[in-house]
């Protein structure tokens, strides 16, 4: 009962999942949510597979979509957030009184703190290993663009470790 | 060559984005100028951490490492679009089909309580004679009285000439006289 669709997409999977999860965990630094939204992504792609153009890669098309899925997953919780402040709730993330900084936590710190266009090249380069191209495609904007964000990232990650250290 | 130029190609180097001779020749320049090879060491560096932590947060865990990675499975989500699908058909159909069939069923054409007229007919329509004592009254019984009259007017040709429609009409109207 597999479709063609469904094997190519199969094989993409195989491929990539890892990558997305990777990718989407970085973005809502949550192993449940993560999941949930590698799900939704392979299905959005299943949904529109033969959207595909055939320009460019298969894997950049699949992180676009995983952008997206991740952009109205940030708006669900944006409207969830709202909604909870009208009933009265107190905030939802509460930061621990005990917090291990160690190097790694500081970096992920640093990290989560940036632009979010700073830090999206930074979790597709990193997380997903896409390459210059692939991102400037999955951002839609030109490489060079890309290689400013990600060199204005890294430089501004570098500073925000070296001020949360001291 | 300026700082952010630097940085740049250092940073395309450490990611693996820049040709060899290209990487070459800024490692050639870097050896020569010692301002730029430390701005080239700290972007360097902050490649290097940006991927520590990415690739240590993203670390999957023990529990959620699949049992059998060889032979890894399409989520049910992916599958099932497909199956409910066909299950929403089958079951718009059944439901149409059901409506349809109830809604086709004429009402009783005799009143209830009714004397019930067995035509007697030649012997071969004596399984519907059977079915005729069978069925009790309604739609199906007036249908069996109907197809033992077009037998019985086969085998007894004295009503030649009269259709099934006719013959109908005249038991109706037998029934309501009677």
């Amino acid at each position: 009962m597999w479709t063609r669709a469904q094997a190519e997409l199969r094989q993409l999977w195989e491929q990539t999942r890892d990558k997305v999860r990777a990718y989407m965990f970085c973005a809502c630094s949550d192993w449940n949510d993560a999941d949930d939204l590698a799900q939704e992504c392979y299905l959005r792609a299943l949904r529109n597979w033969d959207l595909f153009d055939g320009r460019g890669s298969r894997q950049a098309w699949l992180f676009v979509i995983a952008r997206n899925t991740h952009i109205d997953w940030l708006r669900r919780q944006t409207t969830r957030r709202k909604i909870r402040a009208t009933e009265g709730e107190v905030g939802v993330r509460t930061t621990p009184t005990t917090y291990e900084r160690d190097e790694i936590e500081m970096l992920w710190e640093a990290l989560n703190a940036l632009h979010r266009d700073h830090r999206e090249v930074i979790h597709l380069r990193f997380a997903a290993g896409l390459s210059y191209a692939e991102m400037a495609e999955a951002l839609n904007v030109p490489v060079g663009t890309v290689r400013s964000r990600l060199h204005r990232g890294l430089k501004m990650l570098r500073r925000g470790v070296l001020q949360n250290g001291d | 060559m300026e700082r952010e130029r630097i940085e740049r190609l250092a940073m395309d180097s450490a990611l693996g984005e820049l040709s060899e001779d290209a990487a070459a020749l800024l490692e050639a320049y870097l050896a020569t100028n010692a301002p730029a090879r430390e701005w080239a060491r700290r972007m360097r560096c902050a490649c290097e951490a940006a991927h520590r932590v990415v690739s240590t947060k993203t670390r999957t865990p023990a529990e959620r490492i699949p049992s059998s990675p060889a032979t890894p499975r399409l989520p049910w989500r992916m599958i099932c679009p497909t199956l409910g699908r066909w299950a929403a058909v089958i079951l718009c159909a059944l439901v149409m089909g059901a409506a349809a069939g109830r809604w086709s069923k004429p009402r009783d054409v005799s009143p209830a309580g009714a004397p019930v007229t067995v035509v007697q007919g030649a012997p071969a329509a004596r399984g519907w004679d059977r079915l005729v004592g069978e069925t009790g009254q309604g739609f199906w019984r007036a249908r069996a009285l109907a197809l033992v009259r077009s037998e019985s007017s086969r085998a007894q040709p004295s009503t030649a000439g009269e259709n099934l429609w006719d013959k109908y009409r005249r038991y109706v109207r037998e029934q309501s006289d009677g």
